[in-house]
């Protein structure tokens, strides 16, 4: 295939990819957690600071976060601001760019179409908040791989030092990077695999890196929490839902057959070249995270999706000479557009079921109501979902998805489920007077979570009225403080 | 100007006595920022952290022979540091709190005095390198700045080291005897550190320094049976890092470490004296992550493999100058953050300035024991000079004590708590935010008690701390 035509096939898969990520971030009411990088840009357009100190959440809380995406999302929002929007849609979508690149350091630009396939059409990035610093971290992640595979070129190891710097500014998957190179260290020891001295001293320098940044940013939440510190302070009951255990159909879903079938493939035939070894360390990491719930679920299906996408082409590479060897040489085209076919179908069409089936926990009658409140700094009680939400909107909520450093973040999230789900008037008056509740939220969401159809105690009108009704979303007032 | 050899070590007199003044006043200067940070702009003047009260206030009991149950229970490795205060405070007619920083100043020049002397005897070439990341570590800083109990079996166990290589070997079993005085960690650790002054003869001294050390340990566990607490787990190796702990070694340190025995590992059998470095560094860190005491001790031998590392970095040819520089940059920061940090989590260390006033204000107040939490009984002793139901020595000798302190604590019967107050001698309840960490509720337990009952007066609330006195009901 001539590379113009292979670019060409690239650009619809980039182009397409950009197409369906938007149509969501655009269409689709936003994932829950969006708003916590979103009300972060605003406060670092509005005073050039990322938020450290949140008054609204918790009650008031102290914030340790990674930085740098919510400036590029603020940078892109002083521009315009849909702009944000496309461009956490234009780094997810360069995900399949990056795998592209990678997968052309094994094989040829038409065979890197497939794994370009796979990776531009992840169902799994569709059940995760798509304005997350992670999908930065993910294009961060692949291009110091594609850069150390270069580290030859001096732009690339350029290149290479400043994603070092830059992982653990953007996500918490820095810890994941750290822990892989130590895996590919290891690995290529037990392989007897001799790593260039260049190579070896970008690996070294990349970890130093990510240690010290780490131990930075994450000072005081290292201090509190120790080596739990990795946990998050996520609430027990929330981990075990958070931190899910493996369900093989769930994994062939958010991956695809091909991708699976080819990346294993790949994984297999990847211990014999030293680059390859950096994929197959990502691939073990990934599972030992994921076996070991350090990162979420979703967090860990695309991290696997994309490593497996960038294994398929050491796959590819070792099939192509095969068939060309082989009686079947002469349908080796044909072989080709047949992989890439399936490539599509086992691919993109999940994707575009996902796309469809789209939903986020809070719908937009719900934003409308918590927006609709025009009641800056009350406190609302919610699900813990919606926390991000409601302070977006500049209310105070009582607990929210970012629990390191919450002050008493398990207690707090059973006291949100024992209102919703008491049957007793007492324990919720407790409750409500001990976080000075201004109102509460019932929604379809809350219904469904702790499975009730209404609020017994909000028959008592002395305490609560309803303030506000729409569609599916109710507020009522706390009166009795 | 007169250059005088010193026979042992062939180094010029003149440039050890100036290279040993250096590192006094960087020592003196690391030592002082957290008393200067916490005095001068936090306005408090206590000492930081319970260990240094407790070894106070024995002291000031020894100084003024009043019992005291650490001299009654016999803790011999509690007593000796608490002694030497007592001590200075006799012979320099000082108050205790400033023999405690005077001492620990002292013993810390000492013992770096000593460290520079052994890396010497020990003939490793990175001598100054060693002491800097001596000086900088984190485990250092916190032992010296918080006047800890293993400032003087440290310094006992590295005197032991010293003459085990001068060849003294009588003296230093001396040595290594008062060291196992302060329990089975320092005993253990100075008979770890003799590996590295293997020798002709060492055999012989170091089963005669076993016996010592068992005769000693067992004579100190008969009197005084608590033993150090040995336990395995994930936590306590993460713990062991300052980053992730109250106290530790550095993180880079360790790396360094890593990368220092990886780059040496060949050779071993060359260099006798990395081997022995080896050995020590894995039973010592074996050690402290099944006792976390033992991290002062392990946190003297990362320094050496620290600055091979280190040195090994330095030397290599590496292929990119520019990766070079910049790991080289990121791991002085690294380095030396905990000379940053350290002094200001130190100074930052409880008792703050709100639990010093509510003790000032208790210290006048009529006599009578104090409720509170273990943790804040040595502060409540030391600055309240009242005595306390339960502090951590208390706790330690009788774990039962603790739960009865737990029992008071959520009792919500009145005329059981008044029988219980009026034989336990308890007036004053202290709460503190350590201390309402029991009650999930503002009513809960003896919380309720407070609350709805006329038995307690509330004399003193201010900064979430509040003095309830008892009156006993006749």
């Amino acid at each position: 295939m001539e590379n113009k035509v292979a670019y060409a096939i690239l650009a619809l898969i980039f182009l397409s990819s950009l197409l369906l990520n938007s149509y969501v971030l655009f269409y689709k009411p936003l994932h829950e957690e969006s708003y916590f990088p979103l009300r972060n840009a605003a406060h670092i357009e509005e005073s050039f600071a990322p938020i450290v100190k949140d008054e609204l959440s918790y009650g008031g809380r102290s914030v340790e976060e990674p930085f740098l995406y919510y400036y590029i999302l603020a940078a892109a929002a002083k521009v315009n601001e849909n702009l944000a929007r496309i461009v956490a849609a234009l780094i997810i979508s360069s995900l399949a760019l990056v795998v592209f690149l990678i997968s052309n350091t094994f094989t040829s630009k038409g065979l890197s179409l497939i794994p370009a396939v796979f990776a531009a059409y992840l169902p799994a990035v569709f059940k995760v908040n798509m304005i997350s610093a992670n999908s930065l971290a993910f294009l961060i992640l692949f291009l110091l791989v594609y850069s150390f595979f270069r580290l030859e070129d001096k732009r690339f190891l350029y290149l290479f030092i400043a994603l070092s710097f830059m992982l653990p500014l953007t996500s918490f998957l820095s810890i994941f990077f750290t822990f892989a190179v130590l895996v590919f260290l290891l690995i290529t020891a037990i392989e007897g695999k001799k790593i260039g001295a260049l190579e070896w001293e970008a690996l070294l320098f990349s970890v130093f890196v990510n240690v010290l940044i780490i131990l930075l940013i994450f000072r005081n939440s290292l201090l509190s929490y120790g080596p739990s510190f990795i946990w998050q302070n996520i609430p027990a009951d929330i981990l075990a839902e958070y931190f899910r255990n493996f369900s093989p159909i769930e994994i062939i879903g958010s991956i695809g057959l091909a991708s699976l079938a080819l990346g294993a493939i790949g994984f297999v035939f990847s211990f014999k070249e030293k680059n390859s070894l950096l994929l197959n360390a990502f691939f073990i990491a990934t599972l030992v995270f994921l076996w070991l719930r350090l990162i979420p679920f979703n967090i860990g299906m695309i991290l696997l999706s994309l490593v497996l996408a960038a294994l398929s082409s050491v796959s590819l590479k070792v099939f192509n000479p095969y068939i060309k060897g082989s009686k079947f040489s002469k349908f080796r085209n044909t072989i080709v557009i047949v992989l890439f076919i399936t490539a599509i179908l086992t691919s993109a069409i999940p994707t575009v079921f996902a796309v469809i089936n789209y939903e986020s926990k809070l719908s937009e009658d719900t934003f409308k109501a918590i927006g609709g409140l025009n009641s800056t700094g009350s406190v609302i009680l919610a699900p813990y979902e919606f926390g991000h939400a409601i302070t977006f909107s500049g209310d105070k909520n009582i607990a929210d998805s970012l629990f390191l450093l919450a002050p008493s973040a398990d207690k707090r999230v059973k006291d949100i489920e024992v209102v919703y789900s008491s049957q007793s008037e007492t324990p919720v008056l407790e409750i409500l007077r001990r976080y000075e509740v201004d109102y509460i939220l019932f929604d379809q969401y809350a219904k469904k979570k702790f499975g009730v159809e209404e609020l017994p105690y909000l028959s008592n009108r002395e305490c609560f009225s309803k303030f506000y009704d729409e569609g599916e979303a109710k507020v009522y007032r706390f009166r009795c403080k | 100007m007169m250059k005088a050899k010193l026979k042992f070590t062939g180094l010029d007199a003149n440039r050890r006595i100036a290279n040993l003044i250096i590192l006094s006043v960087l020592f003196s200067l690391v030592f002082s920022i957290s008393i200067f940070v916490r005095g001068y702009f936090l306005g408090n003047n206590s000492l930081p952290g319970t260990d240094a009260y407790f070894s106070v206030n024995v002291a000031r009991d020894i100084v003024n022979f009043r019992d005291n149950p650490a001299i009654d229970s016999g803790a011999v490795p509690e007593l000796i540091w608490p002694l030497f205060i007592a001590f200075f405070s006799i012979i320099f007619r000082v108050h205790e709190e400033f023999s405690i920083i005077a001492l620990s100043l002292i013993f810390g020049i000492l013992s770096l005095i000593l460290t520079y002397f052994i890396i010497d005897k020990l003939g490793f070439r990175k001598r100054n390198l060693a002491i800097a990341f001596f000086l900088i570590s984190p485990a250092t800083i916190w032992m010296f700045s918080t006047y800890s109990k293993f400032i003087l079996p440290f310094f006992f166990s590295l005197l032991t080291l010293y003459l085990l290589l001068a060849g003294k070997y009588a003296i230093s079993l001396i040595m290594l005897g008062i060291t196992c005085l302060f329990g089975a960690v320092s005993g253990l650790s100075v008979i770890v550190f003799s590996v590295l002054g293997f020798k002709k003869g060492f055999w012989n001294w170091l089963w005669k320094a076993i016996i010592i050390f068992f005769v000693l340990t067992s004579i100190i566990y008969f009197l005084f049976p608590v033993f150090p607490e040995f336990s395995f787990s994930l936590e306590n190796i993460f713990s062991l890092f300052s980053s992730l702990s109250e106290y530790g070694i550095n993180l880079f340190a360790f790396l360094l470490a890593f990368i220092g025995i990886v780059i040496t590992w060949r050779e071993r059998r060359e260099r006798r004296e990395l081997f022995l470095i080896y050995i020590v560094f894995i039973i010592l860190l074996a050690l402290s992550i099944l006792n976390k005491d033992f991290v002062f001790f392990f946190n003297f031998i990362l320094i050496f493999l620290a600055a091979i590392g280190f040195t090994k970095l330095l030397e290599r040819n590496w292929a990119s100058g520019l990766i070079k520089g910049l790991a080289l940059l990121i791991l002085i920061i690294g380095l030396a953050t905990p000379l940053i940090v350290m002094p200001l989590r130190i100074a930052s260390s409880a008792p703050g300035n709100d639990m010093l006033e509510a003790l000032k204000f208790l210290r006048p107040q009529e006599g009578g024991a104090v409720l509170s939490a273990g943790e804040n009984g040595h502060w409540i002793e030391g600055i309240a000079r009242k005595e306390v139901f339960i502090d951590g020595f208390k706790s330690r000798i009788d774990p039962v004590l603790e739960a009865e302190a737990l029992a008071l604590l959520r009792e919500r019967n009145i005329e059981r708590l008044n029988r219980e107050f009026s034989s336990k001698g308890i007036k004053y309840i202290l709460l503190d935010p350590s201390t309402r960490k029991i009650f999930r509720t503002k009513d809960e337990g003896i919380l309720l008690l407070l609350l709805y009952t006329d038995r307690f007066e509330k004399v003193y609330d201010k900064d979430s701390i509040e003095i309830w006195k008892f009156r006993a009901a006749v």
